[in-house]
C-alpha cells in the first residue's frame, strides 16, 4: 500500500513537468510583455528595457526555461513580478480559502447529490423522482459564473439573507453563496449519475438475494446497493474535483474570494508569469493528490482491488 | 397416501396462480398484451417431501419459485404456507415468513453481493432475524460453512476468490443458516460443471434428511430431478400438464409431452434401443398460447377435439395426475 503511494507521487512528477512546460509555452507566445505594464502607460523605452534585464526576460527561451526549472527543482517558485512578494507565500497565505470553499462545496455536491440519487432510484418515476431529473438537467446546464450572479442577486442583494461578497471575518455565512454555487454541478450530475448506477444494481440477482433474505428494504439499499454503486460514483466525484478546481477560479472573481483562482486571474491579466506558473503548478498538484485519493478509496468500495506491488 | 395428515399434505397449498407480465407499447404505455408466463397453476407440496418442477426454459418454472416466496407478487391466485395466506404474511409478517420458506438462486456468480465476505453473506440473515447472537454469529457462520463442506478458514474471503461449486454452497449455507422449514432450490445445480453437479445434489438431499426440510426442487434436467423428487411436476407454458410420484412418472408417463422429456434422457447403456420422440417445432409463444390445449401444436397423437377445448388436470390414481384427453 505505502509502496503503491509512493509510486503513483513520482507518476506525477512527469505530468506536473509537462503541466508547467504547456504553461511556459503559452506565456511565451500569447501577446502582452510584463515589463511593458509594469512600466506603465508612459514607460520609456529605457525603462522597460531595464526591467526586462531585471526579470531576464531578455535571455534566450531556452535558458529562461532552463533556469525556471532549475529554480523549481530546488522549490522556488520565484518572485511576482507585481510586488516583489515570493510566489510560494503568496500561494500559501491564499490556498486555505481555495480549499475550504472547494471542500464545502464538494460536501454540497455529495451529500446533497448522492441522497436525493438514492431517494430517486428508489422511488424511480416518484413526483421526487422527476422534479430531483428536472432540477438536475438545469443544474448541469448552468455555467458556473450565471448560477453564481444569479444567487448573488436573489439571496444577497433581493432577499438581504446573506452578505454579498468577500469573506467577511471569516465567518460561516460568507461561505454559503460561493460554495453553493460551486457546489451546483457536481451536485446535479451526482445526484443523475447515482440515479442510474442504484438503478442498475438494483437489477442485480444479489440484491434479489438480499431481499429474499428478509432484509429491510432499507438495509438493502444502503447496504446492498450503494455500496456495489459506488465505484463509477467516486470515479465521477475525483474528476469532479477538476471541474471544481477550475470553477473555483470563476466563483472567487464573482464573489472576490481570496484564492489561489482569484490570484490566477489576476497573475493572467499582469501577465506576472512566476505567479501564473506557480498557481497552475498547484492547482495540478491538487488534483493529482485529490485522483490519488480516489484511487486508493476504489480499494475500500471494491475488494477485488489490491494495491499489489506489481 | 395415508402417511399424511391433512395439514401436512397441504403444507404449500398453490392455487390457480397466474403471472401476467404487460406488454407496454406506445406512448402512453398502454398494456398491448400480456405475457402469460404461469397461468393458472395449482399444487400441494407435503410437508417433508421434495416436489420436482420441471420444464423447459421460459415455461415458467421460476417465475412460481419466486411467486411462491413472495419474491414477485401473483397476477392472481394464492399461496398458502399452512393455511396462512403469504402475500399477506409477506405484508405483515416478513421476517417471519423469510425464517420459515428460503430460496437457492440458480446462478451462484450473479447471486452473491460481491463486496461482502462470505461470513457476511452467510451471517447477515440470521443476525438481522434473531436467529444467533451477535457474539455467536462468527461461530455459527463456521459451523454452518463446515455443514456444507466450506472450510472456515475461508470465511473472510469475498465471493470471487471461491470456485462456482464452493459458491453454490455459500449459497446453501446462506439458507441452511436461517434454519428454515421450505427451501426453493431454484435450478440450484445447472449452472456447474456436472462433476460437482452431484455433489451439490448429495448435499441438498443430506442437508434434506437432517434438517427435515421440504423441498421445490426447479430443474430443467429430468435426471436430477429423478435423482432428488419424491413427486415430479412437469411445466409446459406456464400450466401443469402432468404432476405424480416419482416411480409412476418415470415407469409409466401419460401426457405426451413427458414423454417426449424422457424419451430424451440420455441413457447410460449404448446398447439400449432409443424410442426417442422428436417433437416439431418451438414452444409457442407464452403472448398467445394456443387455443384449446396448450400442446395441441407440437402434439405427436393430436386430435381434432384438442385444438378447441383444454383439458384439465385429472386423477389417474395413486395421486398420478394429467391433463390429456387421451391418457391410455
Amino acid at each position: 500500500m505505502f509502496a503503491y503511494i509512493v509510486r503513483k507521487m513520482l507518476y506525477t512528477i512527469p505530468v506536473v513537468w509537462g503541466v508547467i512546460t504547456v504553461v511556459f509555452i503559452l506565456m511565451a507566445v500569447v501577446p502582452g510583455d510584463p515589463a511593458r505594464i509594469m512600466a506603465g502607460q508612459r514607460g520609456d523605452p529605457a525603462t522597460i528595457a531595464k526591467i526586462r534585464h531585471d526579470l531576464g526576460l531578455d535571455l534566450p527561451m531556452m535558458s529562461q526555461y532552463t533556469k525556471f526549472l532549475g529554480e523549481l527543482a530546488r522549490g522556488d517558485l520565484g518572485m511576482s513580478y507585481r510586488n516583489n512578494e515570493k510566489v510560494s507565500s503568496a500561494i500559501a497565505t491564499r490556498f486555505a480559502a481555495t480549499m475550504r470553499l472547494t471542500l464545502w462545496a464538494m460536501v454540497i455536491a455529495v451529500v446533497l447529490g448522492i441522497t436525493t440519487g438514492i431517494i430517486s432510484a428508489a422511488k424511480q418515476y416518484s413526483a421526487f423522482d422527476y422534479a430531483v431529473m428536472f432540477i438536475s438537467v438545469s443544474g448541469v446546464s448552468a455555467p458556473v459564473f450565471w448560477v453564481g450572479l444569479l444567487l448573488l442577486l436573489v439571496f444577497a442583494y433581493s432577499l438581504g439573507w446573506v452578505p454579498g461578497i468577500g469573506v467577511g471575518e471569516g465567518q460561516w455565512i460568507y461561505l454559503a453563496l460561493p460554495a453553493l454555487t460551486l457546489g451546483v454541478r457536481p451536485a446535479a450530475l451526482l445526484a443523475r449519475l447515482t440515479r442510474s448506477c442504484m438503478l442498475e444494481v438494483m437489477t442485480q440477482d444479489y440484491i434479489r438475494t438480499a431481499r429474499a433474505k428478509g432484509v429491510s428494504e432499507r438495509l438493502v439499499i444502503i447496504k446492498h446497493a450503494l455500496k456495489n454503486a459506488m465505484i463509477p460514483i467516486i470515479t465521477i466525484i475525483g474528476t469532479q474535483v477538476a471541474d471544481l478546481l477550475s470553477g473555483a477560479v470563476l466563483t472567487e472573481s464573482i464573489f472576490a474570494w481570496p484564492g489561489v483562482g482569484r490570484l490566477a486571474v489576476e497573475a493572467l491579466r499582469n501577465r506576472d508569469f512566476p505567479m501564473i506558473r506557480g498557481t497552475v503548478i498547484v492547482l495540478a498538484v491538487t488534483f493529482l493528490v485529490a485522483n490519488l485519493i480516489v484511487d486508493l478509496s476504489y480499494g475500500f468500495f471494491d475488494p477485488r482491488i489490491r494495491y499489489e506491488d506489481r | 397416501m395415508t402417511k399424511y395428515s391433512d395439514a401436512d399434505e397441504k403444507y404449500i397449498e398453490v392455487s390457480d396462480l397466474k403471472q401476467y407480465y404487460p406488454i407496454r407499447r406506445g406512448v402512453f404505455r398502454r398494456a398491448a398484451g400480456y405475457v402469460k408466463a404461469v397461468d393458472g397453476v395449482s399444487f400441494n407440496i407435503r410437508r417433508g417431501e421434495t416436489l420436482g418442477l420441471v420444464g423447459e426454459s421460459g415455461c415458467g418454472k421460476t417465475t412460481i419459485g419466486r411467486t411462491i416466496l413472495h419474491l414477485i407478487k401473483p397476477t392472481s391466485g394464492d399461496v398458502k404456507l399452512m393455511g396462512e395466506d403469504v402475500g399477506r404474511l409477506a405484508r405483515d409478517d416478513n421476517a417471519s415468513l423469510r425464517r420459515r420458506m428460503q430460496i437457492i438462486f440458480q446462478d451462484p456468480y450473479g447471486s452473491l453481493n460481491p463486496k461482502m465476505t462470505a461470513q457476511d453473506i452467510i451471517g447477515e440473515a440470521p443476525r438481522y432475524h434473531g436467529v444467533v447472537s451477535r457474539r455467536e454469529t462468527a461461530a455459527y457462520v463456521c459451523d454452518m460453512m463446515e455443514r456444507v463442506g466450506l472450510r472456515p478458514e475461508s470465511r473472510a474471503k469475498y465471493p470471487h476468490e471461491f470456485s462456482g461449486g464452493q459458491r453454490q454452497r455459500i449459497g446453501i449455507a446462506r439458507v441452511l443458516a436461517m434454519k428454515p422449514e421450505f427451501v426453493v432450490c431454484d435450478e440450484p445445480v445447472s449452472a456447474l460443471d456436472v462433476s460437482i453437479q452431484s455433489q451439490v445434489l448429495n448435499l441438498l438431499a443430506d442437508l434434506r434428511d437432517e434438517f427435515s426440510l421440504t423441498y421445490l426442487f426447479i430443474s430443467h434436467d429430468l435426471s436430477v430431478v429423478r435423482h432428488i423428487s419424491d413427486r415430479v411436476a412437469v411445466l409446459y407454458l406456464g400450466r401443469l400438464v402432468e404432476m405424480a410420484p416419482k416411480e409412476n412418472f418415470f415407469a409409466r408417463p401419460f401426457h405426451p409431452y413427458s414423454r417426449a422429456l424422457i424419451s430424451a434422457i440420455p441413457s447410460t447403456n449404448p446398447d439400449a434401443k432409443k424410442n426417442r420422440i422428436v417433437l416439431e417445432g418451438d414452444v409457442p409463444s407464452p403472448i398467445n398460447p394456443p387455443r384449446g390445449c396448450i400442446f395441441s401444436t407440437r402434439c405427436p397423437q393430436v386430435r381434432p377435439m384438442c385444438v378447441e377445448k383444454s383439458p384439465e388436470m385429472t386423477d389417474r390414481g395413486d395421486g398420478h395426475l394429467a391433463a390429456c384427453f387421451f391418457l391410455d
